[in-house]
């Protein structure tokens, strides 16, 4: 279905048009979350609050990037929110902040499993999304879009309002970082 | 030492080729469902507050210290020239003018 179709409906408050867009974009919206939050109760939650912002936002919508492209600006800015605001809950709290300090610079491996990833290297995958989350936010941002998601270098410069090339350094950095921080985790390990 | 150089490289190599190709994530079944609950609950939350009896008669309280504030200061007379006319002849009676103190010492 052709996105365009769909705005004007959409800032008329059609709830049909509403219901096309979700069905249209919940998976791509629910991907990109959890490629950030590693948690399929929290992409879930995030997921929804994205829709609720396009619901709300969607007037002032006035067409100067694709749908699609503000669609996952929102989910992404979101989803660093959500991140954000986790990470000052944990600074604040009392004893976990002394154990932090020394632990931080160590890989945190979760459970999390992506359910895309091919079952030969789900443990393989658990390792380097411990090693995304990582990342300067940037890097994430382009290496999450890219790889999690599927979007190709020019849609990625799209939703992060960046050329090709700050987008291919930020790529190249990423694959650094990473291939830098897995060289330590499996040295120590 | 070499060797363990070597199978660290292809450890990483393969921990970072480990997302090609992989498949996206699907939200799970009835996602609008749910979303349409949450957008209704979180409506019907925020008309609730009004519908709180405690909470209307607040609003109305303030606002009713609002109105009366702005009564008052609407319709406060700041001096009127009879006010002003009695505190010269009070001034001028008991020759509290301090205009000029060196009449005073003369």
């Amino acid at each position: 279905m052709d996105e365009k179709v769909l705005i004007k409906p959409l800032q008329e408050g059609s709830e049909d048009a509403f219901k096309q867009l979700v069905e249209l974009y919940q998976d791509k919206v629910y991907n990109t979350v959890l490629g950030f939050l590693h948690s399929p109760e929290d992409a879930e939650d995030i997921a929804q609050e994205v829709f609720i912002e396009i619901f709300n936002a969607i007037e002032k919508f006035r067409g100067e990037a694709k749908l699609s492209t503000w669609i996952y600006r929102i989910a992404v800015n979101k989803s660093l929110e959500f991140i954000r605001k986790q990470k000052r809950q944990k600074r604040f709290a009392f004893f976990t902040n002394i154990f932090e300090i020394s632990a931080d610079k160590e890989l945190k491996v979760t459970d999390f499993k992506h359910p895309g990833v091919k079952l030969e290297s789900q443990e393989n995958s658990k390792i380097l999304f411990a090693a995304i989350a990582r990342l300067p936010e940037n890097q994430k941002i382009a290496f999450t879009l890219h790889k999690v998601e599927g979007l190709s270098y020019a849609e990625v410069c799209q939703v992060m309002q960046l050329s090709l090339s700050s987008v291919e350094s930020l790529m190249f950095r990423a694959k650094k970082n990473l291939q830098k921080a897995l060289s330590g985790f499996y040295k120590s390990g | 030492m070499g060797s363990n150089k070597e199978d660290i490289d292809k450890k990483v190599a393969d921990t970072l080729s480990s997302l090609d190709n992989m498949e996206r994530a699907r939200a799970t079944p009835f996602f609008y469902t749910r979303l349409k609950a949450r957008m209704q609950m979180e409506e019907r939350g925020f008309w609730s507050l009004f519908a709180n009896t405690g909470f209307s008669m607040a609003v109305a309280g303030v606002f009713l210290l609002l109105c009366i504030n702005s009564y008052v200061m609407l319709n406060y007379d700041v001096g009127t020239g009879n006010q002003q006319d009695e505190v010269s002849a009070f001034i001028n009676d008991y020759q509290i003018d301090t205009g000029n103190i060196y009449e005073l010492n003369e």
